[in-house]
């Protein structure tokens, strides 16, 4: 029992990280998302077959690599967005910021390949009753040579729970210690939940089960107290932020130089305990969505991770000495129906909304290939999807007997009404955004046919944030960050879940939802899911829209990357070398 | 006119603190804030985040807060880089302001010639193609023109690298970090240069073609002065006068950065910084830097018009 | 600096005892001018076209049959775009969009800004520290959040979208009164000491017709830079208010969106039928306007021997 548990721990990914990454990412990603555009007016696309979507494509000529980069020994130069300079594993937010903590700072555990938990910095183990993890930390130092112990351990989660701090995870929510209210509060002096056995030994205990509790004990950079400690009295921690450009940590590499908006230079960390890296010298250079690739073809970078289309792939293959690893985006792009709005009510109305639209078409033309039709939330590497659900294949007809059921009838003027009320969709749209650039046309053209008038309103990200989260709206466009552990979903479709702004209820939903979450077998939670998306496919608060792939694009002469769609590349930095 | 000027100076007080109201109140009324926009934290801790950040507060109490920090030289603390404002702009100010410096000297330097040689000569061929270059110029979107200099200078002709402000890694002092510097600039000088003179040239051109047909330039031209004494001390003296209009109107633009630069050129500018604090509404660095940028709008319409006056003693003011 | 357009002594060489204004002569004189005559033709020629062309084409804006992005053919004679719809009829489309965007904007920004600016300048002391401290606080607002709450508070009251473009022509003109009306300001400054307007005082003028007649015709030249240079900046600036839900809606074109859709390097490249035509037709529109003002300048200075 207490090896598959640990299993299904381990297939957790480190929240803090991903879902403030995927947070933050939505509205980038809409700037980033490819341009359109197909082959040469010439070459006409001969089917799917051909495309590789998936996978790593190896360089074609690795002989064009341009001499500025084959110069460069012992350096790595990575191409990034630009960080906001919060090199601190409790403060960063932007993935880019993430990366750099993640170079410099190393967590007790660490994440493989098919998203699963391993020992790391630590070995651990979880009670019986779950809710207690015991870390047992190996022989590792700081890159100042001083030792990690388990008071470092209990300082930095300490921390995430105090009352003066604003950072970015939420740690109460899926982690709640036995004694951190008291301790945030101030009645206590220290959290009870955390006790440090020896040097070497910590333990943890949860007040309740919780599926992901181990992100924020496993996944959180470990801070050296006698560097931070300082910084850090319980109340308050303004001193840490005096120390964000000053990182120190146990990671494979130490920074050596932040110059803001141009590099991070970072040096191998001598002291790390997995071995010193094989590259000396790492800088992550920041560069923009509009020269990624002349930089990497001139070889001012070595790696970056340009936006995905068959123009872009085309191009990487021009220059020749290019690898490129194409994964499936751990997230997906949906369309949020208004639960609450009586029009919507019906699920026949949502169904007939999502068979008369022509997804394919639109997932075709903004990404010609490069993303899926999907219908159930969840990436389709995860364990927990399911291919066994109504594929809602675009079909005008079915959408209009829907419609008719549903009581919409075709007025005289030829939209639909019910109860003497026209049928009129109301899309808030971001921009610049190029999914929306092709769902409104699309579905304009659609649902006219269906004889629903569809408005599209556009405005800035925050305005659209503000409609949805304040259920002001019809539809909308977003796209939704995935942790591995599918558990994660609980709060988008939990009736009153904090990020359920469909306003969305299915008791049967909320019953099986709750079930996944307080067992901890693969197999049994696999038959749950199964159950919860086959419900929410037929429900449809949202409409799912597609999942796409992110590009990672590395000069040939780096080798060594073993990038996932859960494992990021910043796990291999002490391992790649130079060729 | 030091009553004018002392007059003009106390009239930017209650503009300023007039400006900073409306700022605020449209910063606050900008729909979202940035701890709604964290769409992972339960509402629980979002409560805690908006208290802690004064953010349950209602408006103006808000802005008397930060009007009282200010006046005591405190900007509050940017919420995307968790550092106080004055850092964040310290960091980013200085890259887009030498780069704009340069780009200011050289355009009006350039316009100022291509003007006066387009009006001395209105009509020739070359005003005409000076004409069709500007307009050109001005209804293709500047990311085109970019990018364009990028493909041909950096990627085929390797005359410049691709974008930055110093070579990677690179731990040059002195004259060698100034060379390397010049070395990444000439290519966005020149783009930013050739896309702002244009506008700038029609309105010294203008203005030279109206002074040359005075009667006192003709005169001059009677009387035997040089050619080219007449049109640059003469005519051009005058004709500048509407030029220190637009000069206290560029000031601002100093500091401001410059989207193409930063996008394209990989330049570390504030423009993107600015950008993206109002995309994520972090109103503290907004308010700062806004109110930065509206102190310099102000000072610099008022040094205009005090140069104005200097200039053309003719000028009375009430 | 700019001299007098003396009206005293033209009016003594015209046969009629009525005054033509300034305004009059300069039209008549405009019609001579050729060039300006072919700028005004190709205004009304690419009017005619969008406003009529569209209902000669075979294809409508809902239209996504053609094959994505293919250069021009004989169906499509400039091709399509990714989704399919033909380019001649969304160029046409834009136009009606642009050109009114860009000169009721022009227009606009010069009717305020210039009478503001002549007001203030003529009657300095109060009038002068209200009118330039206002444009001070406007040059000192960024645009931007402005606009995003706009376009909030639009779509919450629900303003049709195709209502909102008349908005954009006012909202544009609005924005970019401040730069021009500080020049006109600091022209007429410099102008109401020169000796025509001690003439006008002698013989009485009222205000009005001081300013309207004397005083702003003698800015015709820089207004005229500054009317050329905003009708581009207008027709560009449009798309990025539509961004914020403030101007037109998709599918419906402009040429600002249509030349934004195609921003990256290998649609500049490959693909120049998205971004040639309506970069063409803004070039042409603002090559126009700027002949057309070129030849007002000239028609309303006497000294022009042309």
């Amino acid at each position: 029992m207490k090896k598959r548990l640990l299993t299904v721990l381990s297939l957790v990914l480190a929240f803090s990280l991903v879902l403030t990454a995927c947070g933050g990412g939505d509205s980038a990603e809409g700037n980033k998302t490819p341009d359109s555009g197909q082959t040469d007016s010439g070459k006409e696309t001969t089917g799917e077959g051909e495309l590789v979507t998936e996978g790593v494509i190896p360089a074609p000529d690795a002989s064009l690599n341009p001499e500025a980069a084959v110069n460069r020994k012992d350096t790595a130069i990575l191409g990034i967005t630009d960080p906001s300079g919060i090199f601190n594993p409790l403060y960063a937010e932007s993935t880019y910021d993430v990366y750099l903590v993640e170079s410099i700072f190393a967590q007790l555990l660490t994440i493989n390949k098919d998203g699963t938990f391993s020992p790391f910095m630590a070995d651990y183990k979880v009670s019986d009753d779950n809710k207690t993890f015991t870390f047992t930390l190996k022989d590792a130092k700081f890159s100042d040579g001083k030792p990690v112990t388990a008071e470092d351990v209990a300082f930095t989660i300490t921390a995430l729970y105090d009352k003066d701090y604003d950072g970015p995870s939420d740690v109460m929510q899926y982690a709640p210690l036995v004694g951190a209210k008291e301790y945030k509060e101030g009645k206590a002096t220290s959290i009870a939940g955390i006790k440090v056995i020896d040097p070497k030994t910590i333990e943890f205990t949860n007040t309740e089960v919780k599926v992901l509790a181990l992100n924020v004990f496993g996944g959180t950079g470990i801070l050296p107290k006698h560097v931070y400690g300082a910084a850090y009295k319980q109340g308050n921690m303004s001193g840490m932020k005096d120390l964000f450009a000053k990182p120190v940590g146990a990671g494979a590499y130490k920074l050596e130089k932040y110059l803001p908006g141009q590099e991070v230079r970072l040096v191998a960390n001598e002291n790390y305990f997995m071995g010193a890296p094989k590259i000396k010298n790492l800088i992550y250079k920041t560069t923009t969505e509009e020269t990624r690739m002349q930089l990497l073809q001139t070889g001012e970078t070595d790696f970056d991770d340009p936006s995905v289309s068959k123009d872009q792939m085309e191009e990487i293959k021009n220059i020749g000495f290019l690898d490129s690893v194409l994964n499936p985006t751990n997230g997906y792009g949906y369309i949020a129906f208004n639960n609450k709005d009586p029009k919507f009510a019906d699920k026949k109305v949502r169904q007939a909304l999502t068979f008369g639209l022509d997804r394919k078409q639109i997932v075709d033309t903004v990404y010609q290939g490069y993303a899926d039709v999907v219908n159930i939330p969840q990436s389709k590497v995860s364990w927990a999807y399911t291919d066994e659900v109504e594929k809602y294949e675009f079909n005008l007809d079915k959408a209009k007997t829907l419609l008719d059921e549903a009581g919409w009838k075709v007025g005289a003027d030829g939209i639909r009404e019910k109860d003497g009320k026209k049928f009129k969709i109301n899309f808030s749209a971001t921009t610049p955004n190029v999914v929306n650039e092709a769902i409104i046309p699309i579905a304009q053209k659609n649902y006219k046919d269906l004889g629903i008038e569809f408005v599209a309103d556009q405005m800035d990200f925050n305005a659209m944030l503000d409609k949805y989260n304040k259920g002001n709206y019809d539809m909308l466009f977003l796209a939704a960050g995935l942790t591995p552990d599918p558990q994660d979903s609980e709060g988008t479709f939990r009736t009153g879940g904090s990020q359920n702004k469909t306003g969305y209820s299915n008791p049967k939903v909320d019953e099986l939802l709750k079930k996944s979450g307080s067992t901890l077998d693969v197999e049994e939670r696999k038959g749950i899911f199964k159950e919860i998306y086959q419900q929410i496919n037929e429900d449809l608060p949202m409409m799912f829209v597609y999942q796409r792939r992110d590009l990672f694009t590395i000069n040939h002469r780096i080798q060594g990357f073993d990038i996932s769609p859960y494992r990021r590349f910043t796990n291999d930095l002490a391992t790649i070398q130079i060729q | 006119m030091k009553q004018y000027a002392i007059r003009r100076i106390l009239q930017i007080i209650p503009t300023i603190i007039g400006v900073s109201i409306v700022l605020f109140g449209v910063f606050a009324m900008a729909p979202g804030n940035f701890v709604d926009s964290k769409q992972t934290i339960s509402d629980a801790r979002k409560a805690e985040l908006k208290e802690k950040f004064g953010l349950d507060k209602p408006v103006h109490e808000r802005y008397f807060i930060w009007a009282k920090n200010t006046i005591q030289g405190d900007l509050g603390m940017s919420t995307q880089h968790q550092q106080p404002v004055t850092t964040v702009m310290n960091r980013y100010m200085w890259n887009s302001f030498i780069i704009a410096a340069i780009v200011l000297v050289l355009s009006w330097t350039i316009a100022i010639f291509v003007g006066v040689y387009s009006a001395i000569r209105q009509y020739s061929f070359f005003d005409g193609i000076i004409t069709f270059l500007v307009f050109a110029l001005m209804s293709l979107p500047s990311f085109f023109i970019g990018l364009l200099a990028i493909k041909f200078f950096a990627v085929d002709m390797k005359w410049a690298p691709v974008g930055g402000m110093y070579t990677t890694g690179s731990n040059a002092t002195g004259m060698a970090k100034v060379w390397d510097l010049v070395q990444h600039m000439w290519l966005p000088v020149s783009v930013l240069t050739a896309l702002s003179v244009g506008g700038l040239t029609r309105y010294f051109r203008t203005s030279m073609l109206e002074v040359v047909r005075q009667d006192y330039i003709r005169t001059a031209r009677a009387k035997g002065v040089k050619p080219s004494t007449v049109i640059f001390k003469h005519a051009l003296r005058n004709a500048l006068l509407p030029a220190i209009t637009l000069l206290g109107m560029e000031i601002p633009a100093l500091f401001s950065g410059a989207m193409i630069t930063e996008q394209v050129f990989n330049w570390p500018g504030i423009g993107k910084i600015n950008l993206a604090a109002l995309q994520s509404r972090d109103y503290f660095l907004l308010m700062g830097f806004t109110m930065f940028l509206a102190a310099l709008t102000l000072v610099g319409n008022f040094v205009s018009d005090m140069l104005y006056r200097i200039a053309d003693p003719r000028v009375r003011m009430k | 600096m700019a001299q007098a357009v003396d009206t005293t002594s033209t009016n003594a060489e015209m046969p009629k005892t009525k005054p033509a204004s300034p305004w009059t002569l300069a039209f008549r004189q405009l019609r001579r001018n050729k060039i300006a005559m072919s700028g005004l033709i190709v205004i009304i020629m690419m009017f005619l076209i969008c406003f009529v062309g569209p209902f000669l084409s075979p294809y409508s804006l809902e239209t996504m049959s053609g094959p994505s992005n293919k250069g021009p053919s004989a169906s499509h004679w400039l091709g399509t775009d990714k989704l399919g719809r033909d380019i001649l009829l969304r160029v046409m489309l834009a136009g009606r969009i642009s050109l009114l965007v860009g000169l009721v904007a022009m227009m606009v920004s010069v009717a305020i800004g210039s009478t503001l600016g002549a007001l203030a300048g003529y009657y300095r002391g109060w009038v002068d520290t209200i009118i330039m401290r206002f444009a001070d606080i406007m040059l000192s607002i960024p645009a931007l959040p402005l606009l995003i709450i706009l376009g909030a508070v639009l779509s919450d009251i629900q303003v049709p979208p195709d209502q909102r473009i008349y908005l954009v022509m006012f909202l544009l003109g609005f924005m970019s009164w401040p730069g021009l009306a500080r020049l006109v300001r600091g022209q007429i400054l410099t102008l109401r000491e020169q000796e025509f307007m001690q003439a006008a005082e002698v013989l009485g003028l009222r205000d009005k017709r001081k300013i309207f007649r004397h005083l702003i015709p003698n800015t015709i030249p820089i207004i005229i830079v500054v009317a050329t240079l905003s009708v581009a900046g207008a027709i560009l600036m449009e798309s990025v208010l539509s961004y914020l839900g403030i101007g037109v809606v998709p599918p419906t074109p402009s040429w600002g969106n249509m030349i934004s859709a195609a921003n990256n390097l290998i649609d500049f490249k490959k693909r120049p039928w998205l971004w040639i035509p309506p970069g063409v037709c803004i070039f042409m529109t603002v090559i126009a306007i700027n002949v057309i003002g070129d030849g007002l300048r000239d028609a309303l200075d006497p000294k022009m021997k042309k």
